[in-house]
Parts: structure tokens; C-alpha cells; sequence
């Protein structure tokens, strides 16, 4: 378990063997369905559910892939979904940093109540305020609409906080000095503070895309247009269809799954100790 | 960063300060910077009122009237919440709330507690354990939804690896479990990076001492790590909580709330009531008990914010 420091006291190579051996076995645990999931997706239906599981398929079934994205319109699911993503990471990167700017480098009545409001607002679920928020989005006409997909969710809390953290780090002799020079303050936010908090915003915009493609309840209630219809609805609506190919189901989750995994792999530390701080999902 | 940024809020003092002096007796360029201050954050204020605050308040109106999204608004009072009491599927829903905190939770966090254990050290792979074990958090909900619908099937890969023949998703007394297993195999990651947050901000020079007095493995545990902990652990229950409240994607993949509503969350509840059933009145009145839960443990989170800050700095 804890270990002190190497120099008091070093673990015994007994120790060693076995915390390696343990991690070896819950990594085997835990890539087991990732595993079989890969391998079921490029596998002929009828050795999907052999027992015992056939771990490399044979012949490997290349064409599941466009046989798969072809049955139901996922390619309009994905331009939805890529449409609703820079949409949504653009309002949620450039807003709340535009806030966090005015909460950590101005002063005006009412600041400190307006940020303790929208702070508490990071643990109201959708899933509490999906009824009346459905009924305001049907009000303002925007059921099956790009708007009502994108901007009821596109602003969260978290991205108010986070980016007032960041933005309170800065220097205010900077900001002081560029104010002396007689800069306005939106040339200041974009030419001093804009790019001194970039890995913030970053790693803002990584956790708003993760969120957006994922996005599964929001896009539920809004749309029943399937021209509308994101990846994450295609894919439902696959999975509801009556005996929807298991192979098919397993390529198309793959497909889902693995651009989230590679934007992990290319900016795992961030995410990691962005996750620390917040729920990235459920 | 939280040092630093309490820190500068403390020196904004001294900014208006040293523009006091630039501008002496400017009071029109102070009202001017307050108004520019107020409208860096309007557009992000105004968000919040319009899809946030401003639906809570409807919820509450919603609730006590009868409305079909379509005809007219009938006040009915309490009635909606009188109904409630007696509800056999409201409390179904609470039941499997309930349970799925109950049986999500605390097997998710001793996983994740293991895991930030055994990879705390600089040991070889840990770049790649680390990885391995958080990367269920990240993939898609959805896809991985799907997924292990197949998975957990009575003739699928996980009832062969064990020797089981356990219909996971259509029987009545086990649907739920199958959810919870795939959560937790989802979620252990992220409370594994939580507890790794927490155990690299106890001072080493903690186990230093308690090394020098003689103190054995378990000891450390018992009376250094896990007290250190404690912060963290009310953070981790906070925060299962919520997702207890929140789950509803895998509920709508894998079981459409069925078998005979065994997996019908209280959010997949609000959603058939509001959403298929058009009894807004209802959902809303559901949706209010959750929220007045909600609201009681924001109250918690804020006041142990805090101490959680400066823990995880």
C-alpha cells in the first residue's frame, strides 16, 4: 500500500513482484471488454458470441465497417455531430473565459454573489431541469433545430470556474500596464490574458469536446428529426432496431469510442487532472 | 494556482489603487471599468438565467399544475406531489436510485483506491496501468452502453469467462446488477484519479516520521493515509451521489428502465413521465424532490470546498 520514502525504507522485491503481478491481472480485467469488443467488431456474425470467445477473429471482417455505417445515416449523424462539437467548444472556451476575466481582474457590485450563483449551478444536472427546459426550448421554436441542439448545454459552470482560476494567476501588473498604455480592455483580453491562459483554454476546449460527442440525453429530447440526429442518437437507434447485427453494433461503438480514445492518449495529464477536479461524466 | 489566485484577489485592492492614482478623482473611469467589468460576464450571466435558473423557477410553477405540453395549463396545487406519496413507480425509482448508489459506489471507490495505490509509486508501466484503468471513463457512455449490452447477453463473452448463465439485462433481479458492474468497470478509473490526487498531496515527511518511529504498513494506512483522506472521501460521496441522480444513459440502452421497471432510475423516470407521457406537472414535481436533494448536498460541497481546495492544489 503506502510506501515511504526509498531511503528509510526500500520495498521487498517480494512486495514488488506481487504489486506488479496484481496490476497485471486488473489491467487484464479491465481490457478484457475493450478487447472483445474490437475483436467482435471485425468479426463474421456467427462468431460474435462463440464459446469459448475467439479472441482473434478469423478471417478478420474489414467490411463490418462500411457495412455498418451504411445501414442506418451515420455519415449525417457525424457532420451533425462535428457541427454541434465546434459549435459548442467554441461558445464554451470563448464565454466563460471571457467571464473569468471580468470575475478575476474587474470589480463591480454584485460580483461575488453572481459567481457564487453560477458556481452552485455546476451541480444542477440536466437531468433535473430537462422538463422546463424543454418546454422554454419548445417556446422559443427550436425542437429539431441546430440552436436548441447546441446552446442549451453549450455553458457549464465548470468552464466559469475554471477559467476565473486561471485568469486570477495572471500578474495584475500586466493588465495595470497595458491600461496605462491606453489599450481597451477587450485588446487586452485577447493580446494579454487570451494567450497567457491558452493551456487552460486548451484543456477546456479537450473536456467541452469529449462532453459534446457524448452528448447523449440533451440531443434525445430536442431532436426527432433523423436529419438532425447526432452520432450518439444514429447509434441508438441502431441498437433499438429488432435484432440490430451484433457486428454491427460492435463496429459502430468502435467507431464512437475511438476518437475519444486518442484525444485521451494525445492529452492524457490534462484530462487526468481536469477529471480530478470535476466530473467529466456521469 | 488556488494560492495564487486567492493571493491576486487579495491584491485587486491595491490595482484600483494604482488606478486611483493614475486617474486621480476619475470617478467616471471607475463606473466605466465596473460596467465593463459586468459585461465580460453578462453573456455567460445571461446563459445561466435563461437555461438554468430560469427553468428551475418553471420547474417549480410547472409542478403544481396539470400540463400536456400542448393544451392548456390546469392548476392542480399539491396535487402533484400528493400523488407522489403513493406512487408505486416514484418509488421504484428512489428504490433504484438508491440501490445503484448503494452498489455502484462504494465497490468503485475501494477499486479506485487500489488502483491509485498500487500505481501511486514511480513503478514500471505506470503510464500504461494508469491508462489502462482510467481509459473506461472516457470512451463514449453511449458506444460502451451498446457495447456491453452484448456484452452482459445470456450467451455473451462475460457469463463465458465466468461459467455463468445469468441473463443479465432481461431478468427482473439481476438487470440492475448489470448495470452496475458495467458503471463500475466504467467509473473506478476516475475515482482512481481522485484518490491519486489525494495521496500525492500527503507530505511524505508524514511517513518519514511514522518510518522512523517503526510504524508497519498497516499502521500507515489506518492512521496517516486514510485520516489525510478524509476530505477526498466526502468529495468521492458527494460526487456518487450525483451520478446516482444523473444515470440514465445506460438505463435507456440497455433496458429501456424494464425489466418491469427494475432499472427505471429517478431520471429515466422524469423522462418518461415529462417526455413520453406528456404529464409535465408530474416530471416536474419528481424533478423537484431531485433537485431539493441536489440542493442540500451543494450546500455540503460548498462548505467543504475548501478544505478539498487546498488538497488537491
Amino acid at each position: 500500500m503506502m510506501q515511504p520514502p526509498s531511503s528509510l525504507w526500500r520495498p521487498r522485491t517480494a512486495y514488488k513482484v506481487m504489486r506488479l503481478i496484481l496490476l497485471i491481472v486488473f489491467a487484464a480485467i479491465m481490457l478484457f471488454p475493450m478487447v472483445w469488443i474490437v475483436s467482435g467488431s471485425l468479426k463474421p456474425l456467427e462468431q460474435v458470441f462463440a464459446i469459448p470467445v475467439k479472441w482473434i477473429p478469423d478471417p478478420i471482417q474489414w467490411r463490418n465497417y462500411p457495412e455498418a455505417w451504411t445501414s442506418e445515416n451515420f455519415t449525417r449523424n457525424l457532420i451533425n455531430s462535428l457541427i454541434v462539437l465546434v459549435a459548442q467548444v467554441s461558445i464554451l472556451v470563448f464565454f466563460p473565459a471571457l467571464a473569468g476575466y471580468g470575475f478575476a481582474k474587474h470589480n463591480f457590485p454584485g460580483k461575488e454573489i453572481m459567481f457564487v450563483i453560477i458556481l452552485s449551478m455546476s451541480l444542477l444536472p440536466l437531468q433535473i431541469i430537462m422538463i422546463p427546459l424543454f418546454v422554454i426550448v419548445k417556446q422559443l421554436g427550436w425542437i429539431n433545430t441546430y440552436q436548441g441542439l447546441i446552446l442549451p448545454i453549450a455553458v457549464n459552470a465548470f468552464g466559469v470556474f475554471f477559467m476565473r482560476q486561471f485568469i486570477s494567476s495572471i500578474p495584475s501588473e500586466y493588465i495595470d500596464a497595458a491600461r496605462v498604455d491606453g489599450s481597451g480592455e477587450l485588446s487586452i483580453f485577447f493580446q494579454i490574458v487570451a494567450p497567457m491562459v491558452k493551456p487552460a483554454l486548451v484543456t477546456l476546449a479537450l473536456l467541452g469536446a469529449l462532453a459534446s460527442w457524448d452528448e447523449f440525453l440533451w440531443p434525445l429530447i430536442v431532436i426527432s428529426d433523423q436529419d438532425l440526429a447526432t452520432l450518439p442518437l444514429g447509434i441508438s437507434y441502431l441498437k433499438s432496431l429488432y435484432q440490430a447485427p451484433a457486428h454491427w453494433l460492435l463496429a459502430v461503438s468502435v467507431v464512437m469510442a475511438l476518437p475519444l480514445l486518442l484525444i485521451f492518449l494525445f492529452a492524457q495529464q490534462r484530462i487526468i487532472e481536469s477529471a480530478a477536479q470535476t466530473g467529466i461524466k456521469g | 494556482m488556488n494560492k495564487a489566485g486567492r493571493v491576486e484577489s487579495a491584491v485587486g485592492i491595491g490595482k484600483s489603487h494604482l488606478a486611483a492614482r493614475l486617474w486621480p478623482a476619475n470617478w467616471r473611469y471607475h463606473t466605466r471599468m465596473k460596467v465593463i467589468g459586468f459585461l465580460f460576464t453578462l453573456p455567460v450571466l445571461v446563459f445561466f438565467l435563461v437555461f438554468n435558473i430560469y427553468p428551475i423557477i418553471s420547474a417549480i410553477i410547472i409542478s403544481f399544475f396539470e400540463f400536456d405540453l400542448f393544451g392548456p395549463m390546469t392548476w392542480v396545487g399539491p396535487a402533484n406531489y400528493q400523488n407522489l406519496t403513493g406512487n408505486k413507480n416514484f418509488w421504484s425509482a428512489i428504490r433504484v436510485t438508491l440501490s445503484f448508489m448503494l452498489f455502484f459506489g462504494p465497490p468503485a471507490w475501494v477499486i479506485g483506491f487500489l488502483f491509485a495505490s498500487l500505481i501511486k509509486d514511480k513503478i514500471i508501466g505506470r503510464f500504461f496501468f494508469r491508462s489502462v484503468f482510467f481509459a473506461p471513463t472516457i470512451l463514449s457512455a453511449v458506444a460502451m452502453a451498446t457495447a456491453w449490452s452484448l456484452l452482459l447477453r445470456q450467451n455473451g463473452p462475460l457469463n463465458a469467462m465466468l461459467g455463468l448463465s445469468v441473463s443479465w439485462l432481461t431478468k427482473q433481479n439481476s438487470a440492475l446488477w448489470g448495470i452496475v458492474i458495467m458503471s463500475i468497470w466504467q467509473g473506478a478509473g476516475w475515482f482512481m484519479v481522485v484518490f491519486l490526487a489525494g495521496l500525492q498531496s500527503i507530505p511524505q515527511t508524514f511517513y518519514e516520521a511514522a518510518a522512523i518511529d517503526g510504524a508497519g504498513r498497516w499502521p500507515l494506512l489506518r492512521h496517516i493515509t486514510l485520516p489525510m483522506l478524509r476530505p477526498i472521501f466526502a468529495f468521492v460521496v458527494i460526487h456518487t451521489i450525483i451520478a446516482g441522480m444523473k444515470i440514465f444513459t445506460p438505463m435507456f440502452i440497455m433496458t429501456g428502465g424494464g425489466p418491469n421497471n427494475s432499472t427505471r432510475s429517478m431520471a429515466m423516470l422524469i423522462y418518461h413521465e415529462g417526455l413520453r407521457d406528456l404529464r409535465m406537472g408530474r416530471a416536474s414535481a419528481i424533478s423537484m424532490v431531485g433537485f431539493v436533494l441536489i440542493l442540500i448536498l451543494t450546500i455540503i460541497q460548498l462548505r467543504l470546498f475548501r478544505v478539498h481546495e487546498g488538497v488537491e492544489a
